[in-house]
């Protein structure tokens, strides 16, 4: 039998990073194929390159045994592939009506639109999630009034309603509630029993079994396997999915008190579910699973920046009351983010400025002298190792490793207790990120508390004590020891 | 090779470039108008250019907050300033500490007002600043009831006209103003809150700064600074017949400003350059009129200065992001 689609030797390169080194891949006529992966794998690339939203640099595509030359998705959609991203791509300002077929062909006489017969089929579709759409929802509702997953379900309805071949699923499901979800998959299975061929993308073990026929699994831009889901087991696809784990990279144990430092008790917020765990004295706690799953939201939390936080934080025996962050840094925190350039550096200002901010906020200091600033910062600076010409020169000219110093240097000065930090190792180079792991110890030593999370997992895996993994906003996990693994972390993170 | 980079890199600072131009437009005045570069005809221009110098001074605060921080009600709180100020002393000396804190607490109000329309309602700022414009000036037609308002008191009068070594005491004024002004932009935690968050607000945020209420004292500032150039003009004018005396500060505050190096994406540039910037328009308002040029024609000129240099801003602006 011919393959509907098949991807042979698919390549893709972002600048210095190959995100897809080999991209093996067959789908059948009538089966819901899933790809699973770790963080940053090539899952999204590869299908986006299936519907040509980017153009591979080499390898063959073929559909329905046909050599598959597209430019545009617009193209991959008429020919019947069609795909829901995660990324929402409604018009909050139109209707749900007019959403749903902007850009359809589904038009009346002379191109002007035929709105009747599509606010027919808009009801239609509509009336397939009935029972989990809010009651006034109507083809005439603006897509503003909507919630996000009712936009996610307007989303996939947009692409069901041109009736495609192919249907790819990015995560679609990661806004949903249950009962949508459920509803989804009813419909998916329908569309598979009418021979229509489904793409999954998800990180969710249950829905894998539950409704897939096969799964490719990725590691490292490569497609390593394709197993048969009827067959296969749980600790299989995690297998693949991590590789044979190099044991040897074990990091030193470190001695670390048992000191309570941070005492987090049943904290819920936006985007997380009753957290719970402490952080001692010296600590580096890491904080990973899969991306997005409330591991920057804690560590805002934490820093004043959710209003409406359910549960307590205890700093050194005393209630925190996460405020602001202005409160925060008073309290003895601080935040990193890798987001430099948006949430870290004031470009265009000094270096002296830049690294001196934080302290003279929380010492209250009302005017100020630059000379003798200059001597205050200089040792935290010297520590930090970083190379400059002078303290009035731009941050702006400097490297981003070591723009990232400078912050971390700003932090430094107010003396904090804990290091919230937000995946502060993005687009550093080798030798920074070395450093700094280095540097996050020698704190520590000093009796500094780190709460980390990546989206690296190796990093993490390396220098952290323990790692707490989250799912859906829950800690499901802690590893230490010898379960500080990748096929630990990805078990616990896609259970 | 070094040296010659810095001195390439001093003629792009905008102060300097602001200050050369001011120089040239000296020397072709007196060429085409011998006496336009004389000390006297000098310091006359440098009196008209300190209340602007001071209004400025409360615009280069709310431009550099960032976040397209503007405040277009200046000039009808000049007017406020100084009607109000004239109207409770009344021209007379014992009433002059109540006239000024008055003035003093009731413009830092208004730009209270503005800060939080802007911070807290999220008014965009050149819309809540002309509508409190609007409202100053109905405030200001209401205290004089249409009529001239006499009301510098004769210590006024002596502080801001009267002269030492030749010049008058409202360029003094200006001058310790400024030398004050600047030590507080660069060393004083509001002025590096200002400057910071101006670059980048969100991290300011997140460096522990309270953001929303540093941009409303910005406005508050601005606001008050304006009142007070309104208080000291009513010193050198003695009376105002016209309500719109201070209108011509709104456009001019922000040339002024602009012309000095300041970004209107915020975040850079500071009084010095505000400063000549102030001394430069109120030399080439001089030459224009000196060459006869009407009132109507010295407008499209500022015009076309402001427009010319925010173009080029803009430019820096994207270069930015």
């Amino acid at each position: 039998m011919v393959p509907l689609l098949e991807l042979r030797g698919v390549t893709k390169r972002f600048g210095g990073v190959q995100a897809l080194s080999q991209g093996d891949f067959v789908l059948n006529k009538g089966e819901i194929h899933f790809l699973v992966g770790a963080n940053g794998c090539g899952k999204s690339t590869l299908s986006k390159i299936i519907v040509c939203a980017l153009e591979k640099d080499s390898g063959e595509i073929f559909y329905k045994g046909k050599a598959l030359n597209l430019s545009s998705p617009a193209e991959a959609r008429r020919a019947g592939i069609a795909v829901v991203f995660q990324e929402l791509s409604l018009i909050p300002d139109l209707t749900v009506q007019e959403n749903m077929f902007l850009g359809s062909k589904n038009q009346g006489m002379l191109g002007f639109v035929d709105s009747k017969s599509q606010k027919k089929m808009c009801e239609k579709a509509l009336a397939r999630f009935k029972a989990v759409l809010s009651k006034d929802i109507c083809p005439e509702t603006p897509v503003t009034r909507l919630s996000t997953d009712e936009r996610q379900i307007i989303e996939i309805l947009k692409v069901l309603i041109r009736e495609p071949e192919v249907l790819i699923l990015d995560e679609a499901t990661s806004s949903l509630h249950t009962t949508q979800v459920e509803i989804l998959f009813n419909i998916v299975r329908e569309l598979r029993d009418e021979g229509c061929s489904i793409i999954l993308i998800s990180h969710k073990m249950k829905e894998l079994f539950e409704i897939g026929d096969r799964a490719t699994i990725i590691r490292n831009g490569e497609t390593v396997a394709t197993v048969d889901l009827k067959s296969a087991t749980h600790d299989e696809i995690v297998t693949h999915m991590v590789g044979e784990e190099l044991s040897s990279s074990k990091n030193e144990e470190r001695e670390i008190s048992e000191n309570v430092l941070l005492d987090v008790r049943n904290l819920s917020a936006h985007g997380l579910k009753d957290i719970n765990f402490t952080l001692n004295r010296g600590e580096i706690l890491g904080l990973s699973g899969l991306q997005g799953q409330g591991q920057s939201e804690l560590l805002l939390t934490l820093f004043g920046n959710s209003s409406d936080f359910r549960g307590e934080v205890v700093l050194d025996n005393k209630s925190l009351g996460l405020k602001s962050p202005g409160h925060c840094v008073r309290d003895g925190l601080s935040y990193i983010s890798g987001d430099r350039k948006k949430y870290g550096v004031f470009q265009i200002r000094s270096i002296l400025e830049n690294t001196a901010l934080a302290y003279i906020r929380k010492k209250r200091v009302h005017l100020f002298s630059r000379k003798k600033l200059k001597i205050s910062v200089l040792p935290i600076l010297e520590r930090l190792s970083l190379v400059y010409d002078s303290l009035d020169q731009s941050i702006s000219n400097l490297s981003g490793g070591n723009q990232q110093k400078v912050i971390i240097g700003r932090w430094l000065m107010t003396e904090p207790k804990i290091l919230l930090m937000d995946d502060p190792t993005k687009g550093v180079d080798i030798k920074t990120k070395e450093e700094l792991y280095t540097l996050m110890k020698e704190l520590c030593d000093a009796g500094v508390s780190i709460l980390w999370n990546s989206s690296e997992d190796q990093e993490i895996l390396k220098n952290t004590d323990r790692v707490l993994v989250l799912n859906e906003g829950r800690i499901v996990d802690e590893l230490r020891g010898d379960r500080l693994s990748e096929y630990e972390l990805y078990k616990a993170a896609m259970a | 090779m070094n040296l010659n980079i810095n001195i390439f890199s001093k003629f792009k600072n905008p102060t300097v470039i602001a200050a050369g131009i001011a120089v040239l437009l000296l020397i072709i005045g007196e060429m085409s108008a011998p006496g336009f570069a004389s000390f006297p005809q000098i310091i006359n221009m440098l009196t008209v250019a300190s209340f602007l110098g001071i209004v400025a001074a409360g615009q280069n605060l709310v431009v550099l907050s960032g976040q397209g921080g503007i405040d277009l009600s200046v000039g009808k709180v000049v007017t406020l300033g100084a009607i109000l100020g004239g109207a409770i002393a009344n021209g007379m000396d014992s009433g002059i500490i109540v006239a000024f804190a008055a003035v003093i607490m009731a413009t830092f109000f208004v730009g209270i007002l503005n800060g939080i329309g802007v911070t807290l309602i999220g008014i965009p700022p050149l819309i809540m600043t002309l509508s409190m414009g609007i409202v100053v000036e109905s405030i200001s037609r209401f205290i004089t009831g249409g009529l001239a308002v006499k009301g510098a008191t004769p210590f006024m009068l002596k502080v801001v006209t009267g002269r030492f070594l030749g010049i008058p005491g409202i360029v003094y004024i200006w001058i310790i103003f400024a030398v004050i002004f600047i030590l507080f932009q660069n060393n004083s935690r509001y002025g590096l809150s200002l400057y910071t968050m101006g670059s980048n607000s969100e991290a300011a945020r997140l460096s522990g700064l309270n953001v929303k209420w540093i941009r409303i004292l910005s406005y508050g500032l601005s606001s008050m600074l304006a009142g007070l150039a309104g208080f000291l003009y009513l010193g050198y004018l003695g009376s105002i017949y016209n309500i719109s005396l201070g209108n011509k500060y709104n456009l001019s505050s922000v040339v002024a400003v602009v012309v000095g190096g300041v970004s209107l994406a915020g975040g850079k540039g500071g009084y010095l350059g505000v400063a000549v910037g102030c001394i430069l328009l109120q030399f080439l308002e001089s030459f224009l009129t000196v060459q006869s040029i009407p009132s109507w024609g010295r407008e499209i000129i500022m015009g076309i200065t402001l427009l010319v240099l925010l173009t080029a801003y803009a430019r820096e602006t994207k270069l930015r992001q």
